[in-house]
């Protein structure tokens, strides 16, 4: 949930154009474009592997190597906006984008300290206080420590001009996880009766290095309801700007949601969760979608009326690729709340022995039989005939319930979930098969 | 005891479709590769019997369907974790038993060191913790007590002074000194002061501004806001509960409405979300849960879906995922492990929540048990709402965990480990406090998990490597050590 992650010592770093595996690429170093918003001095490291990823982006190369070598990507800016996806519908926006290198020690940019600023002249800082023997001490730097005791007078006054609005912007680039100064920027931004759209498209620049972030997310909830209906397609495109980078990003997928319920946009979504489960099947945020649009979505019929087609697209995604977690719990999920429609829906056992035959040992088809068992399916011949198969296979001595049966034939072929299983057995129903 | 799972090979034995990833051609570098070599599929490397079955077990296939040869992201992600981590576990049943009992060894010297010197300074990367000392706080001396140990009593002052320059005179906790309260923040705090335990510490916290500050951030659907202006989700409602209910200022204003919101926030998958309709997530899950017991609400949740959705979490690996088809994560082993270790002292509801479920048998028994607490843990005393947090934990635990609690503590000890102290994520990733915190509070619960009674020693079965492994027991619901919450509880009962 805090996704951030600190290292206090370095490891050497052999420069990439010195390793025997990558004498083959040819780098590419990158024309950053007219949209550059932050003029950026990258460290070496920095540039060199970006470069050689632009390489291996454009010659699509999918190697093993390849994928080492965007962890070291990734490693260089802990908030991992670089993906190892080389899907071919990657949104090239990525490469639009300025880009931080977030873990910089050095001035980047040529900055004024706030004390030799005229507009600041006013102004007391104030120091934070800390206390006399303080504890988890961060050895801030020096222009840090500068902004945020220009930040506490300005609060602490609670002054709301233009100039309080800048000071926000400088605290967040330094410290986009600080919450007092993103609600006083809130406070200020109404204050001022500001701009929003200019607003947003400066927390757009700045989410796709913070994509992990609550606050930003937090806020561009808080703009578009103030933009209201009309920010609803930004909003959404927005959205695929970012999945396009990371498919599952929670955040992002929570704000999608929001939008769709508050503002609207419901028409193509169906259509995106498709498309999003054709780039990768797995995607399990994908799946959740769907279930919202399902449910939610004013323009479709509800899950009553969306059942059967719904049945039917996972049945054949499940028979595509039956170790695929998420279809089983979107299957057993269209059944929610409907427990005698999911024991007497022929659909489903028959869907589990379909797999079973391909896949004996399916470990979902056999808990998902477990299930029905559970919930007072009555058995077809065929499914007794198939438990009984398993229970010779795995050779499982005494006499059983089919129900029981299954417990002990997945204790044995899921041995993480033995413990699981077997407190199942103990525990099912009285009266089930 | 050494956990069986060996070092399986990835790839299943299922030539159908052509994989862009190309076969080796024995030069590659990466260990993954290696696994992905030009071995045909009917050479698997030799694996143990025992092994085959587990091949079966769930995670995303690299056995493509035919009209869409590319491996996806999932997968490609996946396979990468898993090379890393079966590698380490091929060493380690390749030694001697006495290489192996070295390699299982929990480097608490070295953990000590790392968490001591937090405490005091952090370099200039932690400005983007700048606005979550309190959890730093928390993260250090959590892992700190759980280690057995204590900080010389200078030092704990300067905690608690510290922490109380980041109390808000209207109540809560700041993520320092002058920044406005919030619920997390307040959380971490409130919990390091427990964990210190000093009477100066517990007297420290101002309860009754504190709870005025509980009911500002109460929001209309029943959940509650971060901080003011702030994000709603389950997480503030756990940070707000666990508080409260550990200071003895639970109360039915805090509690309306919330069960109902938490309600909402369970999925089809059976996990909970972190808001009505978002993906079921491991953190949120272990809120959600944490939550409903605290305010004796458990009963009303489908726990029989939601231990069915957190059981499939745990992977080949051996630790946790967050949500289905993700990768395993060390901290995971606390939010995961620990629903399970809470649903543990709740089966006899989950029997009669199956025994409900099943269509057209009459239920034998009488299905009311007053929301999971028996009438005389609910009737000790009606008004209080902050006792469900100590009749929980008194509750004898019938049967042992409901995951494999030896795979997860190899998977702690071997991969999230880190050599020079504090744990991380997963191979390949840095250690940070955090996951020491949640990596040594889950393999505290995994250690504990087959102790009927909270507290009691396991026995040596129970804990992976040698038995000076063993860890301070927690509290599941507010995960603080267990006699720093007995002692609180004391004081603040008193109240």
């Amino acid at each position: 949930m805090m996704s951030t992650s600190f290292d206090e010592g370095e490891v050497e770093r052999i420069p990439l154009c010195l390793r025997s595996e990558w004498s083959h690429a040819q780098p590419l170093p990158q024309d950053y474009g007219p949209n550059l918003v932050v003029s950026i001095a990258y460290r070496d490291e920095f540039r060199e592997t970006m470069e050689y990823f632009h390489a291996i982006y454009a010659a699509n190369e999918q190697s093993y190597p390849a994928l080492e070598f965007t962890t070291e990507a990734i490693g260089m800016n802990p908030d991992n906006f670089l993906t190892s996806n080389f899907n071919p519908r990657q949104n090239l926006l990525f490469f639009s984008l300025p880009h931080m290198s977030s873990s910089s020690d050095e001035d980047e940019v040529e900055r004024i300290p706030l004390c030799s600023r005229p507009e600041w002249s006013d102004v007391q800082p104030l120091p934070q206080d800390d206390g006399p023997n303080p504890v988890v001490s961060i050895a801030y730097r020096d222009e840090f420590r500068e902004t945020m005791d220009y930040f506490r007078a300005i609060y602490a006054a609670d002054e709301r001009s233009c100039r309080a609005l800048e000071l926000t912007t400088e605290a967040i680039g330094m410290n986009p996880g600080n919450y007092t100064v993103w609600h006083f920027r809130r406070l200020v931004l109404e204050s001022l009766n500001a701009n929003l759209h200019e607003e947003r498209d400066f927390v757009d620049r700045i989410t796709f290095q913070n994509s992990k972030n609550y606050q930003i997310w937090h806020h561009r909830r808080w703009l578009a309801e103030k933009l209201g209906t009309e920010a609803a397609n930004r909003e959404l495109e927005f959205t695929k700007q970012v999945f396009a980078l990371d498919a599952k990003n929670y955040h992002t997928w929570s704000h999608r949601q929001w939008v769709l319920e508050s503002l609207g946009g419901w028409e193509n979504e169906l259509e995106f969760c498709c498309e999003l489960l054709e780039d990768d099947v797995f995607n399990n945020s994908a799946w959740n979608q769907r279930y919202f649009v399902i449910t939610r979505s004013p323009l479709l019929g509800g899950l009553q009326a969306m059942r059967d087609s719904e049945v039917r697209y996972t049945s054949k995604i499940i028979l595509a690729d039956p170790h695929n977690e998420s279809p089983w719990r979107y299957l057993r999920g269209l059944y929610k709340g409907e427990i005698q429609m999911l024991i007497s829906d022929n659909k489903v056992p028959e869907l589990c022995l379909k797999v079973l035959e391909i896949n004996k040992s399916n470990l979902f088809a056999l808990s998902l039989l477990l299930d029905l068992l559970s919930r007072g399916h009555q058995p077809s011949d065929e499914l007794r005939a198939i438990i009984g198969a398993l229970r010779s296979s795995q050779d499982i001595a005494g006499t059983h319930g089919l129900a029981a049966t299954l417990c002990l034939v997945l204790e044995a072929v899921d041995p993480m979930r033995s413990s699981y299983w077997a407190w199942r057995r103990t525990n099912l129903p009285t009266g089930v098969c | 005891m050494r956990f069986r799972f060996r070092h399986r090979r990835i790839g299943r034995p299922n030539p159908k479709g052509n994989r862009r990833i190309p076969a080796s051609s024995g030069e590659e570098a990466s260990s993954v590769a290696a696994d992905h070599s030009s071995t045909s599929p009917s050479s698997c490397p030799a694996r143990s019997c025992s092994t085959s079955a587990l091949m079966e077990s769930s995670h995303p296939s690299p056995s493509p369907p035919s009209e869409q040869p590319r491996l996806t992201v999932t997968q490609i992600e996946q396979l990468r974790v898993e090379a890393k981590v079966f590698e380490i576990y091929r060493v380690l049943n390749g030694v001697d038993p006495p290489t192996m009992s070295l390699m299982l060894e929990l480097w608490r010297d070295k953990h000590i060191e790392f968490l001591t010197k937090g405490l005091g300074n952090l370099g200039p990367s932690y400005n983007v913790l700048d606005a979550n000392r309190p959890w730093l706080c928390y993260w250090i001396m959590h892992s700190i007590a759980l280690l057995g140990e204590s900080l010389d009593l200078e030092l704990e002052e300067n905690v608690v002074e510290f922490l109380f320059r980041c109390q808000d005179k209207n109540g809560g906790y700041g993520g320092g000194p002058g920044q406005m309260p919030h619920l997390a923040t307040t959380y971490a705090a409130v919990n390091t002061l427990i964990t210190l335990g000093s009477e100066k510490a517990l007297l420290s916290i101002d309860r009754e501004n504190l709870h005025k500050f509980f009911l500002r951030m109460k929001d209309s659907s029943g959940a509650f806001r971060m901080h003011d202006g702030g994000e709603i989700d389950v997480r503030a409602c756990y940070t707000a509960i666990s508080v409260a209910s550990i200071l003895n200022i639970l109360d039915d204003e805090l509690v309306k409405g919330l069960g109902n919101y938490i309600l909402s926030c369970q999925t089809y998958e059976g996990g909970i979300a972190g808001e009505p309709s978002s993906e079921a997530h491991g953190g949120y899950t272990f809120c959600g849960l944490a939550t409903m017991i605290l305010i004796n609400e458990a009963d009303r949740l489908d726990l029989p879906s939601l231990i069915d959705w957190v059981a499939f979490r745990q992977g080949v690996e051996c630790g946790f995922q967050g949500r289905a088809n993700k990768l395993v994560d060390g901290c995971y082993s606390f939010w995961q492990g620990g629903s399970l270790a809470l649903a543990q002292r709740l089966l006899p509801i989950v029997r009669q929540q199956l025994q409900l479920s099943l269509i057209g048998v009459q239920p034998s028994v009488e299905c009311k048990t007053n929301n999971g607490f028996t009438a005389e843990e609910a009737g000790l005393d009606n008004e209080n709402l902050s006792h469900f947090g100590f009749s929980f934990i008194q509750r004898h635990s019938e049967c042992g965990p409901l995951f494999q609690s030896v795979a997860l503590q190899q998977y702690i000890l071997l991969c999230s480990q880190v050599l020079e102290g504090g744990f991380k994520d997963k191979p390949g990733k840095h250690r940070d406090f955090y996951h020491s915190c949640y990596c040594l509070s889950g393999l505290s619960l995994s250690q504990h998990s087959w102790s009927g009674d909270a507290g009691a020693a396991p026995l040596p079965g129970a804990v992976l490597g040698p038995y000076t492994n063993l860890l301070e027991p927690v509290h599941p619901l507010f995960n603080v050590v267990l006699d720093k919450y007995y002692k609180s509880h004391e004081f603040f009962s008193a109240l």
